[in-house]
């Protein structure tokens, strides 16, 4: 069965979790920028938590369902609609064929995830199916998706054929996963934390999938000088010099030269890739250790998230 | 003595010196060889860089098998000890013979830097290609070389204002760095030359032709050879 893209708008991707193996190489993993929200779009469907998804801005694009599938939207709200009805986010919903999903408003958030049952039939580069578009490779054809592309999916099962756009009544609570302050580990080149604390920061529309340029704070005393070029990850907050920091996000480099003041962890990059430009938040440094529970006690919640929702999947069908 | 520093909760940073040196650097790629030797399942990937190397490793797989409060500090000491469990040896590295023209054609920026360095463009081309270079590291771009050290003579900083589109093959330097672009990019290294060999090759089982640790020489070539070589390599 396929997904027709109608109307396409630059800024949709296939990413999955990231290519891993090859960052030696300078190839960089590119990847979901909110983790959180590709797995549990996955975990809604009882697919793999891996599985490759569309990525979206505001404007997404417009899809024309060819046949009945499953699907679950999570991360950013974009006002899902079928047929002027409004479809919510975090739960599976059930398309009839011959449907077309449109997205009318930039309700919250900036990342949008729409996962299918089965996952898509793409090509592989180098062990993942995450768009290189510098590259031109992985994904549906190396680059955004367009007008007149087609994805087809990858699994069909046997599911009782409706008439009507169903919501499953079960769902995902993303609110732990999306809490602020965003909290960071340091890092040898910092040396002070009064840069950061109750400082209120927002995301500078000058952000993208490369980085998120962070205003607020006062690093005028930060050594900006650039230094040994050196690997950088997802979440390295890099300071210029024009002493705004840089959060590295999914399309990073793999090596930089500017000075590295923290990492985001993990556990608080869903969040910071969601807060709304508007929006400003706290930033707090915490312990290593506490850094690594945070963040696998979500993917805990996530493994438990996906075991509830395939045993619904099946009682239900 | 190394230094190691977490880069986040997923990655440590093993710094085993402080500069550029090609004696710190085969340090570091018999390092990195150590760990690959190892074969650790924790480790996703390494990054060497010119002193030091960082290693990406699976959070969820070690708190699995482990009841060390911190796996921050159980990684560090794995990494730590790991000469005194696998000898560390200098392997043999690779050398390519990278063909150049360094005709202005395709050098936009040859005639500014041999001015700016006091040189002929005659004289900047011998020294360029006088060298056996050491790729320290990849990064910035898929593929991209960084290498040392350009001769002292035409050591040239980038420029102020990178270019929107730097052609792919381009060799330029960068203060006492040479580098090639493996595709088109926007860029500010000074590019004396282009080479029509591809470097980086989507459709290979490894598109990256090189490796940090190997060495590279350049040999200049005519715009007649350079038309030959690049007909070829796109047939």
């Amino acid at each position: 069965m396929s997904i027709t893209v109608v109307q396409d708008r630059l800024g949709s991707t296939i990413q999955d979790m990231g290519r891993f193996g090859w960052q030696r190489f300078g190839i960089n993993p590119s990847g979901a920028m909110d983790t959180t929200a590709l797995q549990m779009a996955n975990a809604l469907l009882g697919n793999k938590l891996d599985e490759a998804v569309i990525e979206s801005i505001f404007p997404a694009p417009t899809l024309y369902f060819s046949e009945p599938v499953f699907i679950a939207l999570s991360g950013a709200d974009f006002g899902a609609s079928i047929n002027n009805t409004i479809i919510p986010t975090n739960h599976p919903i059930f398309i009839p064929a011959h449907t077309t999903l449109c997205f009318t408003k930039k309700i919250k958030g900036n990342f949008l995830y729409l996962a299918v049952q089965g996952g898509f039939l793409l090509n592989e580069w180098l062990g993942s199916y995450s768009t290189n578009v510098k590259v031109g490779a992985g994904g549906l054809t190396g680059g955004y998706l367009r007008k007149g592309d087609m994805l087809y999916v990858r699994e069909n099962r046997k599911i009782q054929m409706q008439e009507e756009v169903i919501v499953m009544p079960w769902g995902a609570a993303t609110h732990d996963f999306y809490s602020t302050p965003i909290y960071f580990t340091a890092s040898p080149e910092s040396s002070t934390t009064n840069w950061w604390n109750n400082q209120h920061f927002t995301i500078s529309h000058n952000s993208d999938r490369m980085g998120y340029r962070l205003q607020g704070g006062d690093f005028s005393a930060a050594d900006s000088a650039e230094m040994i070029s050196s690997a950088v990850t997802f979440g390295t907050i890099q300071l210029p010099p024009n002493k705004q920091p840089i959060v590295l996000m999914a399309d990073h480099q793999t090596t930089g030269g500017y000075p590295r003041i923290g990492t985001v962890c993990g556990s608080s990059l869903p969040s910071l890739v969601q807060q709304n430009f508007t929006t400003a938040f706290l930033m707090e440094e915490i312990a290593i250790e506490i850094a690594e529970e945070k963040w696998l006690q979500q993917q805990r919640d996530l493994l438990i998230l996906q075991q509830a929702c395939t045993f619904r999947i099946q009682e239900h069908f | 003595m190394i230094q190691i520093y977490p880069l986040g909760e997923q990655a440590v940073v093993l710094q085993l010196g402080k500069g550029v040196s090609t004696d710190l650097h085969e340090k570091v790629t018999v390092y990195q060889e150590a760990i690959f030797t190892a074969d650790f399942p924790w480790v996703k990937e390494l990054i060497p860089a010119y002193d030091s190397i960082t290693v990406f490793y699976d959070l969820g797989l070690l708190r699995s098998l482990l009841s060390a409060p911190s796996i921050f500090d159980w990684v560090s000491a794995e990494l730590k000890k790991i000469e005194l469990v696998i000898p560390l040896k200098k392997l043999p590295s690779s050398i390519h013979t990278i063909p150049v023209c360094y005709d202005t054609s395709l050098a936009r920026d040859i005639e500014t830097v041999a001015a700016l360095n006091k040189v002929t463009v005659h004289k900047l081309i011998d020294l360029h290609a006088s060298e056996t270079y050491t790729i320290y590291m990849l990064g910035f771009l898929p593929g991209f070389p960084y290498m040392g050290t350009v001769p002292q003579q035409i050591q040239t900083p980038r420029k102020p204002n990178p270019e929107a589109l730097v052609p792919k093959g381009s060799v330029g330097i960068a203060g006492a760095q040479t580098g090639i672009y493996p595709i088109d990019s926007p860029g500010g290294w000074q590019i004396i030359g282009r080479t029509p060999i591809p470097i980086f090759n989507l459709s290979a089982e490894n598109p990256c032709l090189f490796t940090a640790g190997d060495r590279v020489q350049f040999e200049p070539i005519s715009l007649r050879k350079f038309a030959d070589l690049y007909r070829e390599g796109t047939v």
